[in-house]
């Protein structure tokens, strides 16, 4: 890092070799003109970190759970009942009356069949779509969007996949567009200064005309994003009564995907990430860290709900955590990196109020490697399940090859 | 490390062991996911780095063994037997670790990575792991089989990185021969642009390849850091634009500029979107008119830049060809 930048430069006049090459998918959107709205959007929440599924959707009935978790399970009398068995955690009061009105339902013991504890080699193989395979370069969800182009071609749209956050997640790289932001409002360029939109148009016209492979295609994007942000007007949002986004990062970002989705951008795909699970230290039973996180979670989610109104009808979101934690409890305060969790499922559609999913139980013997939720649920067969029902997607083995996915084994909660 | 990881109080519980560092310590910093450890490896691992743990943490302790609480009986990783040692076991773990073939790879790989090619050659790697291993992992002497193996110098690999946030910031500030009288803004920007200083949440730290930093938001942030930057609008950051006496032409400006900040290595295209700007301003005389019109960007009639060698270089630094290194 001590090497002067000069001494890079001073190499000679090379030419920019290898960077001509320019992908056919590039398109550019129709200026200012609204896009019709998809006729089902699927919005994926990932959990990064591995958020322990035993502390929020709790096997309250299981007595080994308690054995195995002293000093962090949730008592029997705290739990937010759901059928008998499992109950909610009590900070995710927000999300029971989805629940109860059929929209929100429940995965257990799902996940990867891969057993990687790693989170950075987990989290890869749940986005890829392919576990235990490194080389995939691309996502399930844009695959998805491409499965349904091969059928159907939809209408291009620099927002068709988007995704809050400074870059554009695995789970949507590909071939088909897809935007990252920040935050929906700030989106523009040269935004002070009398000069600022010569500077805007002279660099639409350099990243425009560029032959970097990389920054080419980047650049009109970016351009094309901003042109449709700016016509969409979001700064003159206000959420609908009652949707109280808690003032955080995840509530932040659930309120602007409620902005875009509102907005007539034609957004189909949608992804953002919340963080903070990765408890292996003090993380609370009824109260403290993992049950805040919990909190803020749950009310950013009904408080969208809410928000998108008649607008949710098409909605479906769904959640994914790159594995669950240990069973036991760890000698900090926390658990450890382990195998299955749960999923949440969220949409009108959606046969909610139920949770899904055979329980393999918690005994010693049923514990995967005698230490973690085994995984009874593929995660690829709820998610398959839902970009049929939103996409209708018919080629499973493009969206997740290698994993012979049929409709027969659907949960049949969509 | 240690601090961030939380490290086992209570060691002879074998099911109160925490397992993250002992992982972490394998696979993001010695041997790499693929380093044929096992799970099994992990919970040795933990065994052996009971009893480490930090000297009251949050007042910037110091690295403390703690006797008392270290698992006391022989270990085995990856084959290798650890005997009951105290603090000493995991110094010879740390070392037995680090001069595995599999580290050798993995941080010779993230070398690569660093300097040559977001994808190097598996040649090139294997060199500098054959030297790390020959060296005892003498990071100096596998940095110069790097630079002396003929896949640095190749023209495939010539600007085939990226610039990350930081050596954007950097290399614009450098390159301007800017005055930083006020880091802060400069630490703003960073965090927009998600590269906080010392703000890498991920044990990983920052990646180093181009999918990571090249996003919609990451290059509007890029841009508009640029023209603040080059207008002098960051506060207590300043640079003297010194123009030649007289009225330089744009075409003049602009070959200055582009030699001193990209050592005048610009694409015919670039250059052409800027000069581009310039003619356009004197032939325009209906104010109502846009610069180009097809951008959609223009809410007013552009007005002539008061210093044209500030749009210019905050152009120039915004450029693709300044985003590569």
């Amino acid at each position: 890092m001590t090497l002067n930048r000069r001494f890079f430069f001073h190499k000679g006049a090379f030419a920019l070799a290898g960077t001509t090459a320019i992908p056919g998918f590039l398109f550019r959107s129709v200026l200012a003109q609204s896009t019709p709205a998809p006729k089902h959007r699927l919005v994926v929440i990932f959990l990064r970190g591995a958020a322990d599924g035993l502390n929020i959707v709790v096997p309250y009935r299981e007595k080994n759970y308690y054995v195995m978790r002293p000093s962090i399970a949730i008592p029997q009398n705290q739990v937010i009942d759901l059928d008998g068995f499992f109950g909610l955690h009590p900070s995710m009061v927000g999300l029971k009356p989805l629940y109860d009105l059929g929209h929100l339902a429940i995965v257990h013991a799902a996940g990867s069949p891969d057993i990687s504890r790693s989170h950075f080699e987990a989290q890869d193989y749940m986005e890829s779509g392919t576990p235990g395979v490194k080389s995939t370069g691309d996502g399930w969800l844009n695959r998805a969007l491409r499965e349904e182009d091969l059928r159907a071609p939809q209408l291009r749209s620099a927002f068709r996949a988007v995704a809050l956050g400074s870059e554009v997640p695995r789970t949507l790289a590909g071939s088909i567009p897809a935007t990252a932001l920040n935050t929906v409002n700030n989106l523009q360029v040269g935004a002070r200064g009398p000069e600022a939109s010569l500077a805007a148009s002279a660099f639409e016209a350099m990243y425009g005309s560029s032959g970097d492979h990389i920054l080419h295609p980047a650049g009109e994007a970016t351009f094309d994003a901003i042109k449709m942000l700016r016509a969409a007007n979001p700064e003159q949002y206000t959420p609908a009564a009652g949707a109280d986004y808690p003032n955080s990062e995840f509530g932040n970002r659930m309120r602007q995907v409620a902005q875009l989705l509102k907005a007539s951008l034609g957004v189909e795909a949608a992804f953002t990430d919340v963080t903070g699970w990765d408890t292996h230290h003090a993380q609370g039973g009824v109260n403290g860290q993992l049950p805040n996180r919990l909190r803020d979670f749950s009310n950013s989610i009904a408080a969208f709900w809410r928000d998108m109104g008649d607008g949710a009808g098409n909605i479906t979101i769904v959640t994914m955590s790159e594995f669950g934690r240990t069973a036991h409890e760890n000698g900090t305060g926390g658990t450890d990196h382990g195998h299955a969790n749960m999923m949440f499922i969220l949409g009108a559609t959606v046969k909610g109020g139920r949770v899904y999913g055979r329980w393999p139980g918690l005994d010693r013997e049923q514990l995967n490697e005698g230490r973690d939720l085994a995984v009874t649920t593929d995660y690829r067969q709820v998610v398959a399940e839902l970009v049929e029902r939103t996409m209708g997607t018919t080629n499973f083995d493009l969206v997740f090859p290698g994993a012979s996915l049929t409709s027969k084994r659907f949960l049949n909660l969509a | 490390m240690l601090n961030f990881r939380r490290n086992p109080k209570a060691g002879k519980n074998r099911a109160g062991l925490n397992e993250n560092y002992a992982r972490e310590l394998m696979e993001l910093h010695t041997l790499g996911v693929n380093g044929g450890y096992t799970q099994a490896d992990v919970i040795q691992v933990a065994r052996v780095f009971t009893g480490w743990t930090i000297d009251r943490p949050l007042v910037d302790g110091q690295f403390r063994f703690v006797p008392d609480r270290h698992e006391p009986g022989t270990k085995k990783v990856m084959g290798r037997t650890f005997k009951e040692n105290g603090e000493r076991e995991g110094r010879d773990l740390l070392h037995f670790l680090a001069t595995r073939p599999a580290t050798a790879h993995f941080v010779c790989g993230k070398l690569a990575v660093r300097f040559v090619s977001d994808n190097p050659s598996a040649g090139l790697v294997n060199r500098m792991a054959a030297t790390y291993l020959s060296s005892g992992g003498d990071i100096s002497a596998v940095l110069k089989a790097m630079y002396r193996s003929p896949e640095f110098w190749s023209t495939d690999v010539y600007r085939g990185k990226v610039k990350t946030p930081l050596e954007f910031v950097v290399s614009a500030v450098r390159a301007a021969n800017t005055d930083v009288a006020n880091l802060r803004p400069l630490a703003n920007a960073l965090r927009e642009m998600g590269m906080p200083l010392y703000g890498s949440i991920p044990p990983t730290g920052y990646k180093w390849d181009a999918a990571d930093w090249v996003s919609t938001a990451a290059l509007v942030g890029r841009m508009n850091f640029a023209l603040a930057l080059a207008a002098n609008r960051l506060p207590g950051i300043t640079t003297a634009w010194t123009s030649p006496p007289g009225a330089p032409s744009p075409q003049s400006e602009e070959a200055r500029l582009e030699a001193l900040l990209l050592a005048g290595e610009t694409s015919q295209t670039t250059r052409a979107a800027m000069l581009r700007l310039f003619e356009t301003q004197s032939a325009t005389t209906d104010p109502a008119q846009p610069v180009s019109g097809d951008s959609g960007l223009q809410n007013r009639a552009p007005t002539a830049p008061e210093r044209p060698d500030r749009l210019l270089a905050g152009l120039l630094l915004g450029s693709p060809e300044f985003q590569r290194r």
